[in-house]
This record gives structure tokens, C-alpha cells and sequence, in this order.
């Protein structure tokens, strides 16, 4: 199930809420575990089965990990973990991509299994190793309730597109939370609003961008082949940053601190601040679980940019089993490398407009191999955006950018803090006692009115992809 | 104060919605939309484990959800105050009109038409019965002024030029509706033309045959329906659009009008129990039939209803779609009888149907997009 859906929101939702808040205090987890299977089970009937084994895999590690704990036995816990999450990916992500690979290379005719991708496997497995990992180095406790840990891999919120929280970040509220109108409609409005990037700016902008990604290469002019990325990279943040502030409200609603995920990633000056502002919580656990085990930065230049180059090939591969992925990451560990180097320092001797141009520009290049699982299709994209197309703009072209133009310069200031500033402005001005009916009905206003609206899109059945089914 | 009235009121509303959604009877048939409605899926473990009942019932949902089309109308509200000049095939144009979009011509299919009714053209000749194709240019075409600016859209010329080329006697009638394009010519939420635009494409067909048609107050006027919404307003299901007159013209109220070989024999070409439905421009010719005859009425004495000095002869055939529909009121009395044949469901032989009735002219009538789409026009020259 997707949050984005009637049948979530005016059936699963409501009689969650409804028995999460009914039930007492120790049964809450109880509803959330088997109201989150059901929730993964939706889409995904046959498997949740996969779901349930990797809560068991690595409810028993972290229990090997603390029994051995001080004995030469003690990592066989982390071990099976990373064996057991790292292979349930493998063979359902990359095994069938590999055996192409290999036929490529040998001309060997490996059998492929031929299996779809589970849903959010990308997630879960990441956010289990999390756990016996941080057992395994005394950075969380043990836990020792099935259902409690059960919870903490199946909660529905931040189960298919994440933000990826790991185990220590909710350690504390899994068994211990707290409830409050507070934060339930801090999450109330955080879930509208992820509602709103999803279904009326990702939603309808992507059009634009199926508009250009099914003309053929042949017809397509410069002009349109820069306008459907960018109107892809807003399809793409929003989509994801919508998601992640749906998971993050919900959570909320719900008596969990989720990490923040996007900070504005769009306003950056440089890539490496780019990637601390986009989907943080999987550069954290790249930096967590793979970087600083390398050596990270503290063995010296040489052994830093190896460390760059594997987490960056890796966080392109987590992204989907494709070669265009693996170009998407080296793409950026290129950047990430040159910035390390100097680039930063040039940069930050130039007007800062510098900055924002050189990001938006390693950007655009990047947006195509991103999009585009056929990697002839992202250069031959590439190719036309740098001029190698019949024309430069047609009435194609204009008439896309003319129709879409209100909502790019809508996008445009959506993906500045400029909005957040101004609500926090207004909520300042209102904040007191006397003007507290009219923030009231400035909330009502906005929560009543977006939610409308993208119900609206909703029921009219729309364009709503799901678009990470890839990760 | 604030959260609680926040988190209240987003539990009322998901409250709300579920509630109503429970409560209010689902619908078999949505009126406005001119669709059958999802049911509640059937629930079974087969369709739940391959996902089919999921699926079906977030559309049963979309379906059936209380206001169903007044959550559409805010959707098309909203896609144009943030400038969205289309929405399913059809342009938001000036002045009102919803234009159905013509972005390509089938070329292949425009070939082997062309080639079927040049073969029956060819018959007709040996035979020395006239025939004329009359290809109707739509509003994209005549109205393209009206479209959004750099809106995609295939030039209908091109046909009517490359139709010329290949042989056809074509009327051309482009430049009579260019002329007359600020008059009431084509419906504003429909994609036909009035009955003045087919006026005036019959006073064209006239002029290329080296006569002269009445004129228009020749014919008695009247206004069927003020309330016309028609197939482009479906499309967009804009509640900002316009409404269309819709009117007749007639020199005589009655004809005997026989649809389908005698399955349906009625008095009128005007079917006007259509005017209560949304499918208001059946009202012509009792929307599209296989076979149509229309005889000029003789009252049961045997004397012409009207002074008749130049009392018609000949039979027209005219082979045609929705368009010829509106037009058919202009010639109906100029022959002793019109016959019109739709090949999508005609499947006889257009020839033997010519030589058993006895035509004397034929008129090939066909709007351009639909004379380079449709799949049934070959059928003609078998």
C-alpha cells in the first residue's frame, strides 16, 4: 500500500488510528506490528513472509551477538546478519542484473530467477543490519521483546521508500513513548503537506517529464530535453522528500521520532553539501556502516578517496540493480572527489552564485543516468540536451514550457525554504494569545484546503507512480 | 490549542470521508462521466495474493467516493488556474470553445481510404452517377486562431490536398468556413459542427455542383436546446464550460424516416427524445444508424404538402459519419429521397446498395480526422 491512496487513507488509516489509540498502552505495539504486515502485505501479500524472516534473522543475531559477547564467538551474530539481510538483496536485486552481467562479459548463460524486486527490501534489510550492528558495538541495547523488535522493522511509515531509521534512533521509543495532541498534529500537518508535494506538484510536474521521456530521441529538441529533467528532478523531490515527510508525520501521529531526511537540497553550493541535504538518512548509514569502518578520513588522503569511491559505487548500486546507477554514483564520486581536492576551496573564493550554477549543473547531467535504466537512452538524452538534437525548440517545446510554467515557478519556490520561512513568520507574528483563533484558522485553512485538493487528484485518478519499486 | 485543533480536525476528516464512503449507496452508472462505476471487488484468496483486489479497490474507492464528480470538477478547476491549456485530447481554447486536439493523421489508413473510395468513384463514373467527397475540416482546423498558443496540431489541409491529388472530386469547403469562422460554426463543448456550419458547406457542395443554394431563411429555424453539452465537455468535464444552442432548420417539419430497412419507421429527422439526454446532438438523424432513408412526405391524398413546381426527383446516397448528421437537414428536400449509410456498421455492398435503390448522386461526407482514422471506409468499394 502507498501512502498516496484512497484505500490507505480513508480505510487503512483510519481504523489504525482508531485501534492504536483504543488499545492500552502495552498492546500498542501489537497493533502497529500486525497493522503494519498488513499494510506491507497489501502490495505484497506473498513477501511479507521474506519481512517476517528477516525480523526473526535479526532478533536472534542481536541475541547471538550478546551471549558471545566477550568470546571468540562473538561475531558469529553479526555475521549471519549481514550474510542473511546482504543476501536476501542480492538474490532478489542484483542476482538476475550479475547473471546478465556475466553473460555479457563470458557469454556463460546463467539462469535468472526472474523474480520482481520486493517492495522497500532496500529499506528493511539496511534498517535490520542497523540493529545487530549497533549491538554488536554497544552503541544500543539488546532487545529483548519479539514484538518489540518486530515493530521497530515493520513500522509501516518509513517501510517502502523510508527515511531509513536506524535502531538506535527509536531505541528508546519503541518500548517507551509518548503520546500528545502536540505531536500528533505536528504530524497531522507534516503528513498534508508530504501529501500535497506527492500528489499535486510530484505527480503532475512528472508528467512533463513522461511528456519528453516518450517522445522519440530522433524528435526531440534541446529546449524539451532540458525541461523534462528539470521537471524530473522536481518529480524526484518531491515525490521523495513528499514520502519522507508522510513517514516523518506519521510517525509522529504515532509517538515516533523519525530523522529528518531532506534539508532543501536543491539551495546547495556544492555537491558534497548537496548529499548532506538528500535522503540523509541513507548517506548516514553509508558514513555509519561503511565509511568510518573503511578508515573514513583518518588514514590518510589516499585510503579517504578509495573510501569515497566504494560508498559512492555502492549508494549508486543501492539505488537500483543497473549500470546506469553504478554511473549515477561515479558521477557524483567524481565531483565529490575533485571537490575534496580543491574544488571546494576554489569555490568557496567565488561568488557564491558559482556555487549554486557548478551544483544545479552536476545536477542535470546526473538527473538522465538516473532516470534512464537504458543506459543508450540517458547518453543519447545527454547528447541532445548539449546540442545533438534535430533542432534547438520547436512549438513542442514552447507549448510544454508555456503550460507548465506556472507550475515550475511553483515547484521553483518549493524547493527553497522561503515557504517554511514565511509560515514560520506568520506562526511568530500569531503566536500570541489574543491572535491565537486566527493561526487556528490559518491551520484550518491549509490543512483543509491542500488536503482537498489533493484528494481531489486523487479520486480523479490522476498520474500516481510509484517510483521507487527499483530501490 | 493549535495541535489539538489540528489533530482533531484530521481525524474528522479521514473520519468523514470513511464514513460517508460506508454509508451512501454505490452507484451502478455515473451520468456526468457517461461510465460504469467499480463495484465492490469480489473478495477471494486468488485475487487478494496476486494483488487484483487491491488494485480494484482503490479504483472502487476513486468510483464510488461520496461526490464523486464534484472532486473531478475541483481537479479541472485547479489544472487550469495553474495553466493547464489540455486535458484528455481536448484544448482549452479563447472565447470558451473546448477544441478537440488533432495532433496526427493516420497516413496508412488515409492511403487505403483514399484508394477505396477512388475504386468506387471509378465504379460511379461508368455508371454516370455523380459522386463528391466533402471532407469536413474540424475546429482545430478552421478555429486553430482560438487554440493555445504553439498548441501541437496536424494541418487537415494536407488530406483534403493529398484526397485532390489522388482523383477525388472533392467539394472544398475550408475556405467558406474560414470566412465564416467568427459565426457560430462549430459547437463550443462539442466536437461537431452547427447546422450553420454544415449550412454553409452544403451552399459550397451547391456552388461545386454549378447551382445555387437557398438562402438560410429559406428554412424554417428553430432551437432545439439551449443546455448542449457535448462529448469535448465529457472529456474535461469542465464545470466553466460553455452551453450550446442547438438548432434545426427544416422546410418541411415532417419526411417518413425509415432507419435500418424498416426497423424503425418515425415521421422526423428529428429525434427529439434525445433532448433530455446528455447526448444531445442525436437528436440528428437518431444518433449514428447502419441505414437511414429519408422521403419527401406525400399526404395520404397524393398531393405534395408543398407547391411543388420544381418537384425533386433523384436519390442521394450520402456515406458518412456523425457529421453528415446536421447536414442531411439541408438536402432532404431537394430529392425525392436521401439515403445515408454509416460503414462502421453497414455490411452489405455499397454498389449492389446503389443499383437495388436506384441512386442517383452520391456524397462522401466525413469529418477529416475521422476520414483518416476510420477503420470501416475500405468497406465502401466492396
Amino acid at each position: 500500500m502507498v501512502f498516496s491512496s484512497l484505500t490507505f487513507l480513508f480505510l487503512f488509516l483510519p481504523i489504525l488510528l482508531l485501534t492504536y489509540y483504543a488499545s492500552p498502552g502495552r498492546a500498542k505495539n501489537a497493533v502497529l506490528f500486525f497493522g503494519s504486515l498488513l499494510f506491507y502485505a497489501w502490495g505484497e501479500p506473498v513477501y511479507v513472509v521474506l519481512m517476517v524472516f528477516s525480523t526473526l534473522l535479526d532478533y536472534t543475531c542481536g541475541r547471538l551477538v550478546e551471549r558471545y559477547r566477550g568470546t571468540s564467538k562473538q561475531k558469529i551474530g553479526l555475521i549471519l546478519s549481514l550474510c542473511g539481510n546482504l543476501g536476501l538483496l542480492f538474490f532478489f536485486k542484483y542476482a538476475d542484473f550479475l547473471a546478465d552481467a556475466l553473460h555479457m562479459v563470458t557469454g556463460l548463460n546463467v539462469p535468472k530467477h526472474g523474480l520482481p524486486l520486493p517492495i522497500g527490501i532496500s529499506f528493511y534489510t539496511f534498517q535490520t543490519m542497523s540493529y545487530t550492528i549497533d549491538v554488536y558495538r554497544g552503541k544500543a541495547k539488546m532487545q529483548q521483546n519479539i514484538l518489540s523488535f518486530g515493530t521497530y522493522v515493520t513500522l509501516f511509515p518509513q517501510l517502502i521508500a523510508g527515511p531509513i531509521v536506524r535502531y538506535r534512533d527509536i531505541a528508546e521509543e519503541i518500548d517507551h513513548r509518548t503520546h500528545s495532541f502536540d505531536r500528533f498534529g505536528e504530524g497531522a500537518r507534516r503528513f498534508v503537506t508530504g501529501l500535497a508535494k506527492k500528489v499535486l506538484l510530484a505527480n503532475n510536474i512528472g508528467l512533463l517529464w513522461e511528456t519528453v521521456l516518450h517522445t522519440e530521441i530522433a524528435q526531440l529538441t534541446t529546449a524539451s530535453a532540458w525541461l523534462g529533467i528539470v521537471a524530473f528532478g522536481f518529480q524526484i523531490y518531491f515525490d521523495f522528500s513528499g514520502y519522507s515527510d508522510m513517514a516523518i508525520g506519521l510517525g509522529s501521529m504515532l509517538g515516533f521520532t523519525f530523522p529528518e531526511n531532506f534539508n532543501y537540497p536543491f539551495i546547495s553550493k556544492s555537491v558534497t553539501e548537496f548529499w548532506q541535504r538528500w535522503h540523509i538518512s541513507l548517506g548516514a548509514w553509508f558514513r555509519d556502516y561503511v565509511y568510518i569502518p573503511l578508515g573514513g578520513n583518518r588514514r590518510g588522503l589516499a585510503i579517504q578517496l578509495r573510501n569515497i569511491a566504494v560508498v559512492w559505487l555502492l549508494t549508486g548500486f543501492w539505488h537500483g540493480a543497473g549500470w546506469n546507477y553504478i554511473l549515477w554514483g561515479a558521477w557524483f564520486c567524481f565531483f565529490l572527489i575533485a571537490e575534496k581536492l580543491f574544488l571546494l576551496r576554489l569555490l568557496s573564493r567565488l561568488p557564491k552564485v558559482c556555487g549554486h550554477i557548478y551544483t544545479q549543473c552536476v545536477l542535470m547531467i546526473s538527473w538522465p543516468l538516473f532516470a534512464n535504466e537504458d543506459v543508450g537512452r540517458c547518453f543519447s538524452h545527454l547528447r541532445v540536451m548539449f546540442g545533438g538534437g534535430v533542432r534547438v525548440i520547436d512549438d513542442a517545446a514552447c507549448y510544454q514550457f508555456l503550460t507548465y510554467a506556472p507550475l515550475l515557478i511553483v515547484c521553483t519556490i518549493g524547493c527553497t525554504p522561503l515557504m517554511k520561512k514565511a509560515g514560520e513568520k506568520i506562526v511568530a507574528f500569531l503566536q500570541a494569545p489574543k491572535k491565537q483563533p486566527v493561526l487556528a484558522l490559518c491551520d484550518l485553512v491549509r490543512l483543509v484546503g491542500l488536503s482537498a485538493l489533493s484528494l481531489a487528484y486523487l479520486i480523479g485518478g490522476s498520474y500516481n507512480p510509484f517510483l521507487y519499486f527499483r530501490f | 490549542m493549535r495541535n489539538k485543533i489540528t489533530s482533531i480536525l484530521f481525524i474528522l476528516m479521514l473520519l468523514t470521508g470513511a464514513g460517508l464512503h460506508l454509508l451512501l449507496p454505490d452507484r451502478v452508472y455515473s451520468e456526468r462521466e457517461r461510465r460504469k462505476l467499480e463495484p465492490l471487488p469480489d473478495v477471494s484468496a486468488r485475487s487478494i495474493l496476486s494483488g487484483e483486489f487491491g488494485r480494484k479497490l482503490e479504483t472502487y474507492l476513486a468510483d464510488q467516493f461520496p461526490g464523486r464528480e464534484d472532486w473531478v470538477a475541483l481537479q479541472t478547476i485547479t489544472e487550469r488556474i495553474l495553466g493547464k491549456r489540455e486535458s484528455g485530447g481536448v484544448y482549452y481554447a479563447d472565447d470558451g470553445y473546448l477544441i478537440e486536439a488533432c495532433r496526427s493523421l493516420n497516413n496508412r489508413q488515409l492511403a487505403a481510404n483514399t484508394q477505396a473510395v477512388k475504386a468506387l468513384q471509378d465504379e460511379l463514373d461508368g455508371l454516370g452517377i455523380p459522386m463528391h467527397t466533402l471532407l469536413v475540416p474540424t475546429a482545430s482546423q478552421i478555429l486553430h486562431d482560438k487554440l493555445p498558443p504553439y498548441a501541437p496540431n496536424a494541418d487537415q489541409q494536407t488530406v483534403t490536398d493529398y484526397v485532390t491529388e489522388k482523383g477525388l472530386h472533392t467539394v472544398v469547403v475550408s475556405p467558406i468556413l474560414s470566412e465564416h469562422k467568427d459565426e457560430y460554426i462549430y459547437y463550443k463543448a462539442d466536437h461537431h459542427w452547427t447546422s450553420l456550419g454544415a449550412y454553409y458547406a452544403y451552399a459550397a457542395w451547391m456552388q461545386s455542383k454549378g447551382q445555387c443554394a437557398d438562402r438560410l431563411d429559406a428554412w424554417q429555424k428553430e432551437t432545439l436546446a439551449t443546455d448542449f453539452r457535448g462529448t469535448t465537455y465529457n472529456k474535461v468535464n469542465d464545470p466553466w464550460a460553455a452551453y450550446d444552442t442547438i438548432d434545426a432548420y427544416y422546410k418541411n417539419v415532417e419526411h417518413s424516416v425509415d432507419y435500418n430497412r424498416g426497423y424503425y419507421v418515425t415521421k422526423s429527422i428529428y429525434e427529439r427524445r434525445y433532448l433530455d439526454s446528455r447526448d444531445k446532438y442525436a437528436v440528428f438523424l437518431n444518433s449514428n444508424q447502419e441505414t437511414t432513408v429519408v422521403r419527401r412526405k406525400t399526404d395520404p391524398n397524393g398531393t405534395e404538402t408543398r407547391e411543388m413546381e420544381d418537384d425533386p426527383g433523384g436519390k442521394l446516397l450520402i456515406i458518412k459519419d456523425s457529421y453528415a448528421n446536421t447536414f442531411a437537414q439541408f438536402v432532404v428536400d431537394d430529392y425525392a429521397e436521401t439515403h445515408l449509410i454509416d460503414l462502421r456498421f453497414f455490411r452489405g455492398s455499397v454498389l449492389q446498395y446503389i443499383r437495388e435503390q436506384g441512386i442517383t448522386e452520391v456524397l462522401v461526407l466525413y469529418s477529416i480526422p475521422d476520414f483518416a482514422a476510420e477503420t470501416a471506409i475500405p468497406h465502401c468499394s466492396r
